[in-house]
């Protein structure tokens, strides 16, 4: 481990890179089905996020510790879930119905956006002090509960949000490829058309995918609102830069590569800024007798710079690079035929 | 509770009704008639502020120490002797957050407003830098994205006004202030005046101008890129270089309201040109006016705006309301702006005005043209 990260950093660059790949794979869900970028999918997650603080100040003093955080967890998967649900049955799936087009679609998303963040500003201004007086006091970071572990202490949603990542990820592919209607919707995905005629009942997909998008979504944010600074729901306008960051990373329109571009994305800002900060204060400025400088509060422009190289490069983002012919063309690999393609 | 109820469309709403003319105008064509989401207009917005704020003051200051260093070298004795510190020269006193306030209001307002042909070539270069610089914010904001579909332009574009906007120019103290923010540079001793004058301006020049290339060759090829990009293609036209061209020439128009701007409100800071303010509520403007309509884009302007100023003054006009109520105003009128982008999108997506056919030149004359 390089000098000067510690592990409680480590394994929150980690919680903030696993929640990214949530956040990343659940947009590329709902734009793969229903050709939709989302753009209000940061305060859903932050729906999920106030939901979860809400409960555990409320009942902080009749149930204790971990089942409280796992239930309130949940709570804010299941309501940041219902909440894609309506906003795609009432504004979206209409929209789409009469022919709207994609940037029609695409200010929509940002309209509800900007309605979802005002309308949880004003439940918080007109809850202040009231309701819940805990969440204002102190710092959110410090609502965490820490573990000790390995000699130091590390924050509890720091632990649980990869070990959730990789479980749902699991779930999520289990139910794609062995349950019935996993593969109805890999069908849709593949070709709308072609399933309806099959007997898919495309719309039940398409809501699904969008339960499914903002369920995920508001886990990712029950968990990253410990490590926000405050609960203001304008954090969501950085965080929603990072989650296409690492869509359009993965491809924009491949799942399990949004995980992985979302994930890559969230390391690169975290532990690759730091990186970048040790090296060039500890070697390049002083070789070089340059002003020592600090990259930490730059972190989000590594994924503006991230995108801006994928899409010059491969605009088909991970999902479109021929990663064996890739392998064998550097020797890694034995030199391989391609596959055949698969007879219609 | 009701004071005197006061006229609601005071000088500073004319001021914002010209300014977001100009730039529902700048969007109108990028969005209306070339089919490009830029969901990033604030960034632009922002970069005719700072060339008057960020790169304007020190111009200034730099203008003020060549052709008069005896004043130059009072104000910076007057800084040291009031105990703000010690400056190297006044470009640097005009940069820093804490001299900034006493050095523009005592020395480089007065000075500019006593020689007229210093201020003018001032007006010009901060006019120069504010066009030169938001041209080339917009070439290097989508020339990653002009040749991919339009969500990705979109997603550019948006991350772009936002780091730029919320991250550099927020944590960077040397280009802007940071959070504090500084004092931009001010034409005219009447800073509301002469906003009100440089908007209408800018506004008449950016509504001709629209109609004017709506009408011509370039606007038929914008058209025809937003409607079919491939057919465009075939026929010729090369959609990368017509999309970067009309992002450029928009992000300067764009910049003119900036600029206009700054001068009534000289210390926001760049916190100010939020992505609500300066890119969604345009596109509200422009969804409720009629999209790839210019009078249909200052119509929307002007109702849109209206509707706001009355929901601002809600408090004014009802009786023995809270400071509760108060606080959740802005938020209000956020989510009715929402509510009314969704209603139109759903019952009459060409907006009020619906786009009309652009004017040709008359077929028989071009036949007789032809003839002769």
């Amino acid at each position: 481990m390089a000098a000067g990260i510690s592990l409680y950093f480590l394994m929150a660059s980690i919680g903030y890179a696993s929640a990214l790949g949530l956040l990343s794979m659940g947009l590329s869900l709902t734009f793969v089905t229903t050709k939709v970028a989302n753009f209000a999918h940061g305060t859903i997650a932050m729906i999920g996020g106030i939901t979860t603080l809400f409960l555990i100040d409320r009942y902080m003093y009749n149930v204790k510790g971990l089942p409280l955080f796992v239930t309130s967890a949940l709570a804010g998967f299941i309501i940041a879930g219902v909440t894609a649900v309506v906003l795609y049955l009432v504004i979206l799936k209409p929209l789409a119905d009469r022919g709207s087009d994609v940037i029609g679609l695409m200010i929509a998303t940002f309209a509800i956006d900007i309605m979802l963040q005002s309308i949880l500003s004003m439940i918080l201004n007109l809850a202040h002090g009231k309701h819940f007086p805990k969440l204002f006091g102190a710092s959110v970071q410090s609502w965490d509960v820490t573990l000790n572990c390995c000699g130091t202490q590390i924050a509890e949603s720091h632990v649980f949000l990869p070990v959730a990542a990789i479980i749902l990820t699991i779930l999520f592919h289990l139910f794609l490829t062995k349950t019935k209607f996993g593969i109805a919707m890999r069908a849709t995905i593949e070709n709308p058309d072609l399933a309806e005629v099959m007997g898919v009942n495309t719309k039940a997909v398409y809501t699904i995918s969008w339960f499914i998008s903002g369920a995920l979504a508001g886990l990712a944010g029950a968990l990253l609102v410990f490590s926000l600074k405050d609960t203001s729901p304008n954090n969501s306008n950085l965080i929603i830069v990072s989650i296409f960051a690492g869509s359009i990373l993965g491809g924009l329109g491949n799942v399990y590569w949004g995980l992985i571009g979302g994930f890559l994305i969230g390391l690169a800002e975290k532990l690759g800024t730091q990186l970048l900060n040790l090296f060039y204060n500890n070697y390049l400025a002083p070789s070089l007798h340059l002003p020592p400088f600090s990259f930490v509060n730059y972190e989000k422009l590594m994924s503006l710079g991230l995108v801006i190289i994928v899409l010059l490069t491969a605009p088909q983002g991970l999902a479109g690079i021929d990663w064996g012919g890739l392998l064998s063309r550097m020797g890694l690999k034995t030199a391989r035929s391609r596959k055949p393609e698969r007879e219609v | 509770m009701i004071g005197v109820i006061q006229n609601p469309f005071t000088e500073t709403w004319i001021l914002l009704v010209l300014v977001y003319i100009i730039v529902t105008i700048s969007l109108n064509l990028e969005a209306g008639f070339t089919g490009i989401p830029n969901f990033g207009k604030a960034v632009f917005v922002f970069m005719g502020a700072w060339a008057a704020q960020g790169i304007g003051i020190r111009l200034a200051a730099y203008l003020l120490e060549k052709t008069d260093p005896g004043l130059a070298a009072e104000a910076l004795k007057h800084l040291q002797e009031i105990g703000i510190g010690t400056y190297k020269s006044l470009v640097q006193a005009a940069g820093d957050t804490d001299a900034n306030r006493i050095v523009v209001t005592s020395y480089i307002y007065p000075y500019f407003q006593h020689h007229l042909a210093l201020a003018a070539l001032l007006f010009t270069a901060v006019l120069a830098i504010a066009l030169a610089l938001s041209a080339a914010m917009g070439l290097f904001a989508s020339f990653a994205a002009v040749r991919l579909r339009e969500e990705y332009l979109a997603i550019l574009l948006l991350s772009f006004s936002e780091l730029m906007v919320m991250v550099i120019f927020q944590q960077t103290t040397s280009l802007n202030g940071g959070p504090q923010g500084i004092w931009a540079m001010r034409f005219g001793s009447n800073g509301l005046r002469t906003a009100l004058i440089l908007a209408a301006v800018f506004a008449a020049i950016t509504f001709l101008y629209a109609e004017k290339l709506a009408n011509s060759p370039m606007g038929r090829a914008m058209r025809a890129v937003r409607d079919d990009e491939i057919a465009a293609g075939v026929y010729g036209r090369d959609v990368a270089r017509i999309r970067l061209k009309v992002i450029m020439v928009s992000s300067m128009i764009a910049a003119l309201a900036g600029l206009a701007f700054i001068q009534a409100t000289p210390s926001t800071v760049s916190m100010g040109f939020d992505r609500v303010k300066w890119t969604f509520f345009p596109w509200a403007y422009l969804i409720l006016g009629g999209m790839a309509n210019n009078v249909g884009a200052v119509l929307g302007t002007v109702i849109f705006l209206i509707l706001q100023r009355l929901v601002q003054l809600l408090p004014v006009y009802i009786s023995g309301t809270s400071t509760t109520i108060m606080t959740i105003i802005p938020y209000l009128s956020n989510i009715l702006v929402g509510v009314i982008i969704i209603l139109v999108l759903y019952f009459r997506p060409q907006g009020i005005l619906p786009e009309k056919p652009s004017k040709t030149v008359d077929f028989h004359r071009i036949l007789v043209e032809e003839g002769e």
